[in-house]
């Protein structure tokens, strides 16, 4: 700033020229963002929409203790790697076993999932637990630990956020600039990075200025934990597992890990909730390789040991289903054609009379 | 009431036209004091009855002095408004800390049969600004006895220094010689004043809002559980709290600045780009100044300063950056910082022959001054986890980590590059709030385009909305 305290003419001019300077691009700035705010609101409405595709846990679980802390509390949730993330989805399970989020987390152990639930204190009806050998690998427990923080990082900031209301002119003046100014609302203000992750993953605007989570790419489809690929497996993709290193970890690191998950689930046992045990549906190669393992063998034992049922994806839709490429998006996931079917057949399942828990 | 609430949206206005429309300066003063009382009662109103007695005192103790000759009795009157100030700070701030420490000690020393420490005195509430506004007393008292400015008459004028809104509870720390003789002559604003104030209250509250707050989660991400980072993560976590210490801090002496310009008052400044310091003597210049350089004019030269030799040069430095720890809170992690940052500047003394001998040309060359910089802020940073850190051993255990590389993979979710963004962005703005040569050939319509820039940032981006941090202070 010019430092000189007398004001002569050529100042004045400066000071003139700095204020409509000051008024235009703020005006120019406010007035284009309330325009695309008020757009995005008259598309999706003054409300949170469930229109996002978030890219990693952290929206996610942010978006699960947003939820609770709204009062919304779910029956079910379901616990997994990514296979469960893109398999189970959420809105189809509802009628048959009620209100649905899916808590898997690409690359993360079922069993971080179960540590997310209690952080959150949850408990729900029933958890379905998608089963795959990377929930038995120290690989799965690591990635799985960004989820622990993430949820302990929402829990805090949400605690942080609740402020002393103001009353009075300060009342009036907040109501007064949140009636003028939608953007600068809580509800629609966004921080910058979150704007940062709206443009790396190529998101929409407008959806993200209704929905702080609809950060990724909009061509994926997100319902309450479910991300729903569309793309289909090209023949090359469909004979692939990946990552390819997750079987031989599985065979080496299994046995604490089964033990850990024994304790998880006793536990949400005696705390009422029922506890099943999916194995989404694999691509015939993958499934191969993974059968190799022992995986199949192991899960049914733990599955008996636990009191639990197990539910084999395969079987419920049938080889039909697992030789038509067009229901996965690689060997290892469906897309949202085949999680849809699958997710039907799974509701039921569910639905129907509880088999006996799994034999050995 | 915080400077970036609805609650100092209405307040500032109201007081402007409040203030400007009172026609005689004396009334102005008396409005500007109400104004500041209101301010601070919006916290606790009780405690407008410990700042009240606090400037009384301090008002009638310099009164005093300006009519007694006997040198004893003017001492015991300093004595009197040190130990009344610096009493109620210590038994307010500090009386859990001094029972923890004695207890602490005793039980060491084997005497073990203590009645345990009252519960209510882990329930004392702290005064907000309290080492703030003692601070401005004390420094007044000290310059009367010293002559430095002739006790003040009014009283008004007096409670105003003490409790001037702006700067009430979290500085910058005003010296009466700096303050008092502006209340003498009515305040008038030209354009170019209260372009000033405008700009750099815009700039405080982006700062604040748009800078600290959103470096804010990354920081907190980290220091609430930092064994399940890697060394790293923790290095972006301590360089995310470096950034926005001084954002916060600096976002809110902008502020206090800008308000206090727009009723004509000027109030010194507080930061002046520390994180491009060449050292820490050029630390200490760049950082909180007014807290440094109250620590320097009202202690470190009084225990003799660099004058008696490197032995008493160290221990001075020592005691002072000791006590500017504890100054900002009760707790072993300041007192750590400030001895930390004792030990730095001792270095930096006892290394000064062994520097000068290198050739200037050496010296003076820009990859020397970049080094030093680098090298400066790096110590800067270790020491700054001890200030965030939840306690000693914690940071001690980070610093370990830190210091002992056992991984150099990212696995934060969290956009690292918007914070480099958001660096590049506050460095440049840095520049040109502070780099008065280069302020001056940016032309007019640039000033107001990136306060319309800033404002519109902070009207609609989004942090974590903390309290500023030197609240707690």
């Amino acid at each position: 700033m010019p430092t000189s305290s007398s004001t002569s003419s050529s100042e004045r001019l400066s000071v003139a020229v700095a204020v409509a300077s000051f008024a235009f691009v703020l005006g120019a700035l406010t007035i284009s963002y309330e325009l695309l705010v008020r757009k995005s609101e008259a598309r999706y409405g003054m409300r949170r929409s469930n229109v996002v595709s978030p890219h990693s846990s952290s929206p996610k679980i942010d978006a699960l203790v947003n939820d609770l802390s709204a009062g919304v509390h779910y029956a079910v949730y379901a616990l997994g790697t990514s296979r469960t993330e893109e398999g189970i989805r959420s809105d189809v399970l509802d009628p048959d076993v009620g209100l649905t989020y899916n808590l898997g987390m690409s690359g993360s152990s079922a069993l971080r999932g179960f540590e997310v639930l209690n952080l959150l204190n949850e408990r729900p009806s029933l958890i379905i637990v998608g089963v795959t050998p990377m929930d038995f690998t120290i690989t799965g427990i690591l990635q799985g630990a960004v989820g622990i923080r993430l949820a302990r990082d929402s829990i805090a900031s949400l605690r942080g956020t609740e402020r002393e209301e103001e009353r009075g002119p300060a009342a009036a003046m907040r109501t007064l600039t949140y009636a003028t100014l939608h953007g600068a609302a809580p509800r629609r203000r966004r921080s910058l990075g979150q704007w940062f992750d709206l443009f790396q993953m190529h998101g929409d605007v407008l959806k993200f200025i209704n929905n702080a989570d609809a950060v990724a790419k909009q061509e994926n489809l997100w319902i309450r934990g479910f991300l729903g690929v569309p793309r289909v497996a090209t023949p090359e993709h469909f004979r692939e597992l990946l990552p390819t290193y997750i079987p031989g970890e599985y065979i080496l690191e299994r046995g604490p890990l089964y033990a850990q998950l024994q304790q998880a689930v006793a536990w949400q046992r005696s705390r009422g909730t029922a506890v099943v045990f999916v194995r989404i549906p694999l691509a015939p190669v993958p499934r191969e390789i993974e059968d190799a393992t022992g995986f199949d063998r192991d899960i049914r034992q733990v599955a008996a040991r636990c009191g639990v049922r197990y539910i084999d994806g395969r079987a419920l839709v049938g080889d039909g289903f697992i030789n038509d490429r067009r229901n996965f998006t690689d060997g290892g996931h469906l897309n949202v054609s085949g999680a849809t079917a699958f997710s039907r057949a799974l509701g039921a399942a569910l639905r129907s009379p509880k088999e006996a828990p799994a034999k050995p | 009431m915080w400077f970036n609430s609805f609650s100092f949206l209405w307040f500032l206005p109201t007081v402007l036209i409040a203030y400007y429309a009172i026609p005689s300066w004396r009334g102005r003063k008396i409005a500007l004091l109400i104004a500041s009382y209101f301010f601070y009662a919006c916290w606790n109103p009780p405690f407008v009855l410990l700042l009240a007695a606090s400037s009384l005192i301090d008002y009638t103790i310099g009164r005093s002095l300006g009519r007694i000759e006997s040198p004893g009795r003017r001492k015991l009157l300093v004595a009197t408004s040190c130990l009344a100030n610096f009493g109620v700070l210590a038994a307010l701030k500090y009386a859990a800390f001094i029972l923890g420490g004695f207890y602490s000690v005793s039980h060491v020393i084997g005497v073990t049969s203590l009645p345990p420490i009252p519960v209510w005195i882990g329930r004392i509430v702290l005064p907000v600004g309290i080492s703030f506004y003692t601070f401005h007393g004390v420094s007044y008292v000290l310059d009367v006895y010293r002559g430095r400015i002739a006790p003040k008459k009014s009283l008004i004028d007096f409670m105003l220094f003490i409790a001037f809104f702006p700067q009430l509870v979290a500085g910058p720390i005003l010296r009466a010689a700096q303050f008092v003789p502006q209340l003498e002559t009515r305040r008038e604003n030209d354009p170019v004043d209260w372009m000033r104030g405008g700009y750099l209250i815009i700039l405080g509250l982006f700062q604040k809002v748009a800078l600290a707050d959103n470096i804010a989660p990354l920081a907190n991400l980290v220091y609430n559980d930092p064994g399940s980072f890697n060394t790293l993560e923790l290095w972006v976590g301590t360089y995310a709290f470096a950034f926005q210490i001084y954002f916060d801090f600096a976002g809110y002496s902008n502020i206090a600045i800008g308000t206090a310009r727009l009723l004509g008052f000027s109030i010194p400044e507080n930061f002046r780009m520390p994180y491009i310091a060449v050292g820490f003597r050029d630390f200490w210049r760049r950082w909180h100044i007014s807290l440094s350089t109250w620590l320097r004019d009202y202690l470190y030269i009084p225990l003799g300063g660099s004058r008696r030799g490197t032995l008493s040069t160290i221990r001075n430095l020592y005691i002072v950056m000791g006590l500017g720890g504890l100054w900002h809170g009760a707790n072993w992690t300041f007192l750590v910082w400030g001895l930390l940052h004792g030990t730095y500047l001792a270095a930096e003394h006892l290394l000064q022959p062994v520097l000068e001998r290198v050739p200037s040309a050496i010296r003076q060359s820009r990859i020397a001054g970049i080094a030093a910089s680098v090298v400066t802020f790096h110590l800067v940073c270790l020491a700054w986890v001890f200030f965030r850190a939840r306690s000693v051993s914690a940071a001690g255990s980070m610093l370990e980590q830190m210091l002992l590389p056992n991984t150099l993979v990212m696995n934060f979710h969290t956009p690292i590059m918007i914070y480099l963004a958001i660096g590049a962005v506050a460095v440049a703005i840095a520049l040109l709030a502070s780099g008065r040569d280069l302020a001056r050939h940016v032309p007019a319509w640039a000033w107001g385009a990136s306060a319309a820039i800033m404002l519109f940032l902070t009207m609609f981006t989004w942090g974590d909305a903390n309290e500023f941090i030197y609240f707690q202070f």
